[in-house]
């Protein structure tokens, strides 16, 4: 009876889990296909999901390799490369940018005891949390001010908005996690604080920076209102770039299919190969 | 734990950069939302709280919060039982694959929120979208899917918890894993059933990481942008719009600073409450 009923509920877990992986995996079928499909099976009235001519034109009009196969307002002058060079760009910038703000903090933080220190966690740790629209409206006019609107660094500094407390919140634990005695000893052995810091600690960490780096690289390229709101034309990333696809008229969706593949890829090839990290990342970051 | 005054050089970089994206554009916001300044004119007077005053007086205000909040506390429900059905449905011992399993879910979450959302729009289409395909040969009809109000943020909600449930799978998944099997097997000794031992052990234990990832979702999903952003921009109508879109739409559509400034400080006020929640639950666990 027991063994039936068990056999039972293992079916049920395996129908439940086959539809919910089938919601999750049928749009980026379709997306996949939408970008392969020709012009005209894509706004066939009835939507094909197996039978069609599968082709690259698309992505060969994306980047303007050859004379443009397709049609539309877009053809011949989509600066995609560009978006998608611009988010190449920041992207590693900005992740680097936090590990040298947020590691020291992250560090202090965990290791040190000073009056204040939860109440420091807490301003950092809810920038995470807070709407930044709040700080986007006036840094609009600012960043005007300053010159930094559309530009690199623009970006590059407004995304530590995230970054940084996401960096502290996932080294801290980290940190905390590294026993104190063995910088103790290194300090017995002669060490200087520099010395315990980048030879001892931080290597230890390593697995920690390295989830943190992932995370943060994910974050900055998935970023989207930071750059809609304090980057114009010029210095677009990829992730607003490709609404341009997007008119009031009508939507190129065939062009838009085929940049959306290719901006989805990088977070999802790293996630895919630093999975180990990202649940240890998310749920340090979020349980610890 | 160590003691030095010196510690304060750890956060100084940080922290100057902070000042300056983060407390000083803060600051002005408060100000702003005090004045009637345009983006389009230079001159602006200070009006102290009548943009708040106008803001709880006009109707349309009390539906984007209610909606804001039907978005997000439906939105974080959802996610949250959904979260935890598939965390314990991946948990039981016999199921196969696990590995492909957790890869294969995670995905939706590590997608650019943009390009989830663009994936649906795409599937929602009225005349040639797969959906309303599927609902014909199933002899069913067509759905409006963001074309009409309650269809809309329904639709626009499914988004939202296609891109977060796996965060919420996977912490809870986390949660579940680190509960020691030898409590279950003197519970199953004393002859509990499966019900049982969650009911008793698994969600007692798990409580904690729920109630937290309960309230990460919600503050985020309060803020949640791109989902209704590029499905919908709020409408039909109305029907989508919550605080944190006509915030923006206020500044980059009307150019009302200061009225959008008013928009963002009352979502800035609950989002604030929800985080101070937080850091107490994390502090106690």
């Amino acid at each position: 009876m027991e063994k039936k009923a068990r056999r039972l509920l293992l079916v049920g877990v395996y129908i439940f889990l086959g539809l919910y992986l089938a919601i999750v995996l049928f749009p980026f079928y379709w997306i996949f296909i939408t970008s392969i499909k020709t012009e005209k099976d894509v706004i066939a009235y009835i939507p094909k999901f197996f039978r069609f001519e599968a082709t690259l034109e698309n992505y060969a009009d994306l980047f303007q390799i050859g004379a443009p196969k397709t049609t539309g307002e877009f053809i011949g002058k989509t600066p995609f490369l560009d978006y998608l060079l611009n988010s190449l760009k920041v992207v590693p910038a900005a992740v680097g940018f936090s590990l040298l703000l947020g590691i020291p903090a992250a560090y202090a933080l965990a290791r040190y005891r000073f009056p204040g220190k939860e109440k420091l966690a807490f301003f950092y740790i809810s920038q995470y949390f807070l709407p930044p629209i709040i700080v986007l409206l006036p840094l609009y006019t600012i960043y005007q001010k300053f010159g930094l609107y559309d530009t690199y660094l623009g970006l590059i500094l407004i995304l530590q908005l995230v970054n940084v407390p996401l960096t502290i919140l996932v080294m801290r634990g980290f940190f905390a996690e590294l026993p104190v005695e063995i910088e103790e000893s290194a300090v017995i052995d002669g060490c200087n604080f520099w010395q315990v810091l980048t030879k001892i600690s931080i290597p230890l960490a390593a697995p920690g920076i390295t989830a943190t780096a992932f995370l943060t690289t994910v974050f900055s390229w998935n970023n989207f209102l930071f750059a809609l709101m304090l980057v114009g034309t010029e210095k677009m990333p990829v992730t607003v770039g490709m609404l341009s696809f997007q008119t009031y008229v009508k939507v190129q969706w065939n062009l838009m299919a085929s940049a959306a593949i290719i901006a989805a890829l990088p977070p999802l090839v790293l996630a895919f190969l630093f999975q180990k990290y990202l649940v240890r990342g998310l749920t340090l970051g979020a349980i610890k | 734990m160590y003691k030095n005054r010196r510690v304060i050089l750890f956060f100084i970089p940080s922290l100057s950069l902070f000042a300056f994206i983060a407390l000083y554009p803060f600051g002005y916001a408060v100000y702003l939302s005090l004045t009637d300044a345009t983006l389009i004119s230079p001159t602006y007077s200070f009006i102290w709280f009548r943009n708040y005053v106008k803001m709880f007086l006009g109707a349309d205000f009390w539906v984007y919060v209610k909606t804001t909040f039907i978005y997000s506390f439906g939105v974080t429900f959802i996610e949250l039982f959904l979260g935890l059905a598939l965390a314990l449905a991946l948990n039981v011992t016999e199921v196969r694959g696990k590995k492909v399993l957790r890869s294969l879910m995670l995905l939706p979450l590590m997608l650019p929120p943009v390009i989830g959302t663009l994936m649906w729009t795409t599937i929602y289409e009225p005349e040639r979208g797969p959906l309303n395909f599927i609902l014909s040969q199933l002899g069913l009809r067509p759905i409006s899917w963001l074309g009409r109000p309650v269809e809309a943020l329904s639709s626009v909600m499914l988004i939202d918890v296609y891109l977060f449930t796996p965060f919420a799978f996977i912490i809870l998944l986390a949660g579940l894993q680190g509960i020691s099997p030898y409590i279950y097997e003197s519970a199953k000794l004393d002859g509990a059933g499966s019900w049982n031992l969650f009911r008793h052990i698994s969600l007692p234990i798990l409580n904690p990481t729920l109630m937290l990832v309960f309230l990460i979702r919600l503050a985020l999903s309060f803020q949640a942008f791109e989902t209704i952003y590029v499905s919908t921009r709020g409408g039909p109508a109305i029907s989508t719009m919550t605080l944190n879109l006509q915030s923006y739409t206020t500044y980059f559509r009307y150019y009302h600073a200061g009225k959008a400034a008013a928009y963002a400080m009352f979502l800035w006020i609950i989002v604030f409450g929800i985080s101070n929640i937080f850091m107490k639950q994390t502090r106690r666990t």
